[in-house]
């Protein structure tokens, strides 16, 4: 992953499928609640203005109903109207009856004040519209235009009520329908989130396991994944094998040419040495000193780097020592070795097999090579934060070594005893396929009067 | 000494030949493995040099069915492979050294010397019986410390004999392991060997065991 991306949570990177699915669900909330909303508000809306309306309604027709013309066609109530809103000056509620030609009668919350025939031209009888009225209070207004039997004059009958009162109605639904879609809003995002995180924690175990066979723990992806992702899985483990077919394949050609070249190698060599023309002679055993070199050189380059692709690859380490200890005897018939071995059992290594062969064979048999008679392989385990490593030493009680020379053991084709036979490779081979398990490696002084060797290489208990 | 050469490369089996030959041992060569496997069950060898790739039958799997028939005579692995999982194959499969190619002629001498002195218990490369040494290293004699000069065929019968001081050994058993498989064999020419050697070197060594052979006594034993 980039650094740029690393900084951007993961909910909202929309690189990320959490982030994609994250943020598509949140818009596709967002809109479905905010539409949800605004719907319910109006319908709300509708509602509050038809009761106002009605409410409005009733009062007219009360008044009409209250309402008789005297001889002078003025206006008398018979009876006052029950709503004290009405006696309230200003409170919003009003009623007036006008009529041509007449001073018009008021609700006493009209207190100074009048409806011009102005304001209300625009009105339609029966129907609500609305006004600017005293205070500058926005009203509705409902009007009625009747003709009394006793007088034959036309009245209009004004009924009018604050607006406020819907808006404040209405606000308080607004913010209620706010308060609780936002909570439901936010609810939904919970679920999401969860939802999501639970969805793809298959993906996030992937992760882990290829971590894991990265770092040589595991060798292929397990199986316990949901339907959806198992074809993933299996191509993951199928690109894995055929990684491994192709490594192997290609260190197998390698290895057999290296090893094809070998036999003529010989015959070249061979036959120089019993020529008897000594120009001859020193170019051929100088070129394929050279092809030998290049030859050593690819093969385990070819291993090493085979190897290091190859992963999640452990080997018991008891067969091996077993095998080595069997045959360093055999080589070295003309010692009669004792060798002790106090190694702790039932532990695998981070390496191929052959690797395991190749570092105790190199090590084992340098130390045949110069002990006095005793060889001793002990070793402990060791638990640690992220790996366990096995400490293995190998010791004998032969001359040792200056220990100033120590780093140029290791060194490639270094030889410190140029008599004792041997290409030199082998400690560097030790120390390459050490580099390669992730380990290390200290040579010193034995207490046994020998050289030392110890090695901390990863290691787990055998399962 | 009779060795049982089986190495496929024409050119490598040549050198090995010349390179025997120059040592005082007879040999036997075979180019694939299920000849080299009938030869080794056949014919009495002191040692075996066999190449791991073979054509035919692999050296492993002839060297295996050589152990499991019993036969206990000592073989140096050649291979082109000297990886220690390939060392620990073959020395498992019952070898007994195991040379890498390419390999110095003198390195390959050097070891097979050591695999028959140590087959027939004597733990120096110079083998000695009374006042005379023998120098499997040179193939040089020398009686009181004079260099005798010996033919190949009577250099060949005094090794074989100084390797198994001690021991009764037959005409037959002497033919067999100082000539080749293809050598017209008549033991009579084994009895003027030991008269010639007897006449070169000038003690009572080879004693004649009627009826059974000869037998190399050692005076100081």
């Amino acid at each position: 992953m980039a650094k740029s991306e690393k900084n951007i949570p993961v909910f909202f990177n929309n690189q990320a499928l959490a982030g994609r699915l994250f943020m598509l669900a949140g818009l596709w909330v967002l809109l479905a609640l905010t539409a949800g909303g605004f719907v319910l508000s109006n319908i709300f809306r509708d509602f509050v203005e038809e009761n106002f309306d009605q409410r409005m309604d009733q009062t007219l027709v009360t008044l009409i109903g209250a309402s008789v013309p005297n001889q002078d066609n003025i206006i008398q109530l018979n009876r006052p109207l029950a709503d004290q809103l009405f006696e309230e000056p200003y409170s919003g509620w009003y009623w007036q009856i006008s009529g041509p030609n007449i001073e018009p009668v008021r609700s006493r919350s009209l207190w100074d004040y009048e409806f011009s025939n102005s304001q209300l031209e625009d009105g339609d009888d029966g129907s609500s519209f609305d006004i600017i009225g005293p205070d500058d209070q926005e009203l509705r207004v409902l009007t009625q235009s009747v003709t009394f039997p006793e007088s034959e004059m036309e009245y209009r009958f004004i009924v009018a009520g604050n607006i406020e009162e819907i808006n404040q109605q209405v606000g308080r639904f607004d913010r209620i329908l706010f308060w609780s879609f936002g909570g439901l809003g936010i609810g939904l995002l919970t679920a999401m989130i969860l939802q999501v995180g639970f969805g793809l924690r298959p993906l996030r175990l992937i992760q882990k396991e290829l971590t894991a066979i990265r770092s040589g723990r595991y060798r292929r992806l397990g199986r316990k994944y949901p339907a959806e992702v198992l074809p993933l899985v299996d191509e993951v483990n199928d690109v894995l094998d055929y990684n491994e077919t192709l490594v192997e394949r290609a260190r197998t050609q390698v290895g057999n040419l290296a090893h094809a070249l070998k036999t003529p190698l010989a015959v070249l060599v061979n036959e120089s040495d019993s020529s008897k023309d000594s120009r001859l002679k020193s170019i051929v055993e100088k070129q394929s000193h050279s092809i030998q070199t290049h030859v050593d050189h690819y093969l385990a380059r070819a291993r090493v780097m085979g190897r290091s692709r190859v992963l999640g690859v452990t080997t018991p380490l008891d067969p091996a020592v077993d095998a080595i200890l069997r045959v360093i005897p055999k080589m070295h018939k003309n010692k009669s070795l004792n060798i002790i071995n106090e190694l702790p059992k039932g532990f695998d290594v981070f390496a191929e097999r052959q690797d395991v062969d190749e570092l105790l064979g190199n090590i084992l048999d340098n130390a045949a090579k110069w002990t006095k008679d005793s060889i001793k392989i002990s070793g402990h385990y060791e638990l640690g934060e992220a790996k366990n490593f096995l400490e293995l030493v190998i010791e004998d009680n032969g001359p040792g070594v200056d220990l100033n020379k120590i780093p140029q053991i290791l060194e490639r084709g270094k030889r410190l005893d140029e008599t004792v036979p041997g290409s030199g490779l082998g400690m560097s081979i030790v120390q390459d396929i050490i580099d390669l398990m992730g380990g290390s490696i200290q040579l010193s002084k034995s207490d046994m009067g020998g050289l030392k060797v110890a090695m901390r290489i990863p290691a787990q208990a055998h399962t | 000494m009779r060795i049982l050469i089986v190495e496929d490369d024409e050119d490598l089996a040549r050198q090995l030949q010349g390179a025997l030959d120059d040592a005082g041992y007879t040999y036997d060569y075979a180019a694939d493995g299920e000849e080299g496997h009938f030869l080794g069950d056949t014919e009495p060898y002191d040692a075996i040099i066999l190449d791991i790739g073979l054509p035919i039958m692999d050296g492993l799997s002839v060297l295996e069915k050589w152990r499991q028939d019993g036969h206990k005579t000592p073989v140096l692995l050649l291979t082109a492979r000297d990886s220690w999982t390939d060392k620990v194959a073959g020395l498992d499969a019952g070898a007994d050294d195991y040379l890498a190619k390419p390999f110095k002629m003198e390195e390959l001498l050097a070891r097979l010397r050591a695999l028959i002195r140590r087959s027939s218990g004597n733990a120096s490369s110079e083998l000695t019986c009374g006042n005379v040494r023998l120098d499997t290293r040179n193939a040089k004699v020398t009686f009181d410390g004079q260099a005798v000069k010996l033919t190949a065929q009577e250099f060949k019968l005094l090794a074989y004999m100084m390797h198994h001081k001690g021991q009764v050994i037959s005409r037959t058993e002497l033919t067999e392991h100082i000539y080749d498989q293809d050598f017209d064999r008549d033991s009579n020419t084994i009895e003027v060997f030991v008269n010639r050697i007897r006449k070169k070197i000038d003690a009572p060594l080879i004693q004649t065991v009627r009826g059974l052979g000869y037998r190399l006594d050692d005076p100081e034993e």
